[in-house]
């Protein structure tokens, strides 16, 4: 009797894993891959937000669409049902990512890579299958290989689809971080010698010459020497207010013609509040600017590698150690006077 | 008070410990202070200059680095000749999967028949994915029938940074007159698994060796390279 019962019950656990409700999520090598959906149903003629969420082990990235000197770039395969469109990736500003002297665009901790999807407006059954297949390049040093089939099930609702709470804060963080168009006028670039000078013209009101980090992100390869430091020069009016920030960038070494065109990803701040522009601007002739230029020579990483540690900083442990420390040490001495004086 | 002594001498290292790391401990997101520098306008290159550096842009840098035997190979050495620098990390996946499916070997032995001479250059530097010492190389190079005229060393990146070299795999032709006539990817697909798919791909490096071997324009001079960043030292 025992025999049959373990039998039912091995065969009850084995259709349970199959008849699961789609494979969502993958842990790999380094790396923990999902297919996301912010709402939690579909609704007819409407639209999936859909996602990739990526969680990367600590000290490990993945690409952005450029992946900088070395990298494969991440790409999605979608299997929809009939009459589904999904649109492309949509991919939040990058990070700089060093590495032995070569430098990679990329995104480490967690990144949501969101996709659109346009859902007709004749829909037949209870719910709808969507599947991904994902392919990546996971680094650390060394590089990993990675692949993997994601599917999930939405029901099909004709009311309006309710937030998935799970992935609330994620699209939102994400949304912060996708390109916008900047505010018309405020980008040019500009040929300066061997250079390319690359302004965002934003009056201070106020006297205060704070710095803005900037850094910016090419759409392609050969563009620009990547590893290259992108200090920025503040150009200052004659009350010493901020007139415009200038981004210098270096062209590739290998270009065989001077840069006409600059196109990419312009952040502007620092990691925890950057605004990214998606820039496309033609290099002009060097402009006559009037005013005084502070340079700031950025360091080579310039700006924005999310910090490890978010909340709890190096700082704060190696403080909290010594506090600790002197702890112990206090409690001693103090043992030490209770004692009688040997 | 030898009680107070002896509790002050613990105190004190631990206090300048305290101090120490505090100052040590830099907040990643502070701003950098602005210095303030007058610029004058750069001035503009001189035309002749830019040219000679546009002729000078195509011709392979000059080198000399020791194979797995210590003998040392100059770019030089083989004027005359057409020459493939490949480069290499065995622990590289891309790489890996260029020599597990044979791929990599068969296009090394093809063209060493056609007098082509095919040099793997390892930049990795010591402690590093993709170093070993000359005895583990050779070793490695038979268990995986690689037929390179040679493997030479660069641990120290030199040549590696001189060529520009940031994958591996990354493939430069070198003409039998010292100029650059490719450099790039070996093939057109970075996502390939598997020989047949590999197959699919259009192998650059075969493409521009049977143009330019047949006195004809390469097809493609210069394509991104895929592959794993190359290895060399943190600076």
């Amino acid at each position: 009797m025992a025999q049959v019962t373990r039998c039912v019950v091995v065969l009850l656990l084995a259709g349970a894993a199959f008849a699961g409700p789609g494979t969502a999520v993958v842990r790999a090598d380094s790396i923990e891959v999902e297919l996301v959906t912010e709402h939690k149903s579909v609704q007819p003629g409407g639209e999936i937000h859909a996602g990739i969420r990526m969680k990367m082990d600590f000290g490990w990235h993945v690409y952005w669409r450029n992946a900088g000197d070395a990298g494969v770039s991440p790409t999605i395969k979608w299997s929809l049902p009939e009459g589904f469109v999904a649109g492309p990736i949509q991919w939040p500003a990058p990070h700089r990512i060093p590495i032995g002297g070569l430098m990679n665009y990329g995104y480490e901790g967690e990144v949501l890579l969101p996709v659109t999807i346009k859902v007709p407006p004749e829909l037949h059954g209870s719910a709808v299958n969507i599947a991904a297949k994902v392919d990546w390049q996971v680094c650390e040093e060394i590089c990993i290989l990675g692949e993997a089939e994601l599917d999930l099930f939405l029901p099909l609702k004709k009311a309006a689809p309710k937030v998935d709470e799970r992935w609330r804060e994620l699209f939102a963080r994400t949304r912060k971080e996708l390109p916008q168009a900047p505010p018309a006028g405020r980008v040019s670039a500009a040929a300066r010698g061997g250079e390319v000078a690359l302004t965002w013209e934003e009056p201070l009101k106020s006297g205060n010459v704070e710095l803005e980090r900037m850094v910016f992100f090419p759409a392609d390869d050969g563009m620009i020497e990547n590893a290259a430091a992108q200090p920025v020069e503040l150009l200052l009016d004659a009350d010493a207010l901020r007139k415009s920030m200038t981004l210098v960038l270096t062209p590739a070494a290998t270009r065989k013609q001077p840069l006409a065109r600059l196109a990419g990803v312009l952040v502007i701040g620092s990691a925890d509040a950057r605004a990214a522009y998606a820039i496309d601007v033609p290099v002009g002739a060097t402009p006559v600017r009037e005013g005084s230029i502070e340079t700031v020579d950025a360091p080579r990483e310039n700006v924005d590698r999310p910090h490890p540690f978010t909340s709890f900083g190096t700082r704060h442990v190696l403080v909290l150690l010594g506090g600790v420390l002197l702890g112990f040490v206090l409690i001693w001495a103090m043992r030490k006077r209770g004692r009688p004086a040997g | 008070m030898t009680g107070f002594r002896r509790w002050s001498c613990a105190l004190a290292p631990l206090l300048a410990l305290l101090f120490a790391t505090n100052g040590l401990a830099q907040d990643p997101e502070a701003k950098p202070k602005a210095k303030v520098k007058t610029e004058a306008p750069k001035k503009e290159q001189e035309p002749d200059k830019e040219k000679k550096e546009q002729e000078v842009k195509n011709k392979a840098p000059a080198f000399s680095l020791p194979d797995l035997d210590g003998k040392k190979h100059a770019l030089a050495d083989y004027k005359g000749k057409w020459v493939v620098l490949e480069w290499i990390n065995h622990g590289c996946p891309f790489v890996i999967r260029h020599y597990k499916t044979g791929n990599m070997q068969d296009l090394q032995k093809k063209y060493a028949k056609k007098g082509v001479i095919w040099l793997s250059v390892c930049s990795s530097a010591p402690g590093k994915q993709g170093y070993f010492k000359a005895e583990q190389w050779k070793k490695i190079q038979d268990e995986k029938g690689a037929m390179p005229k040679a493997v030479l060393l660069d641990p120290e990146g030199k040549v590696g940074r001189l060529y520009k070299a940031r994958t591996t795999p990354q493939m430069v032709i070198i003409n039998p007159k010292g100029g650059i006539v490719y450099d790039g990817a070996i093939d057109s697909k970075p996502r390939a698994r598997g020989l047949e798919q590999i197959k699919t791909a259009d192998t650059y490096v075969a493409k521009v060796l049977d143009a330019v071997m047949a006195g004809k324009e390469a097809p493609v001079t210069k394509t991104k390279p895929y592959g794993c960043s190359v290895k060399y030292a943190s600076p």
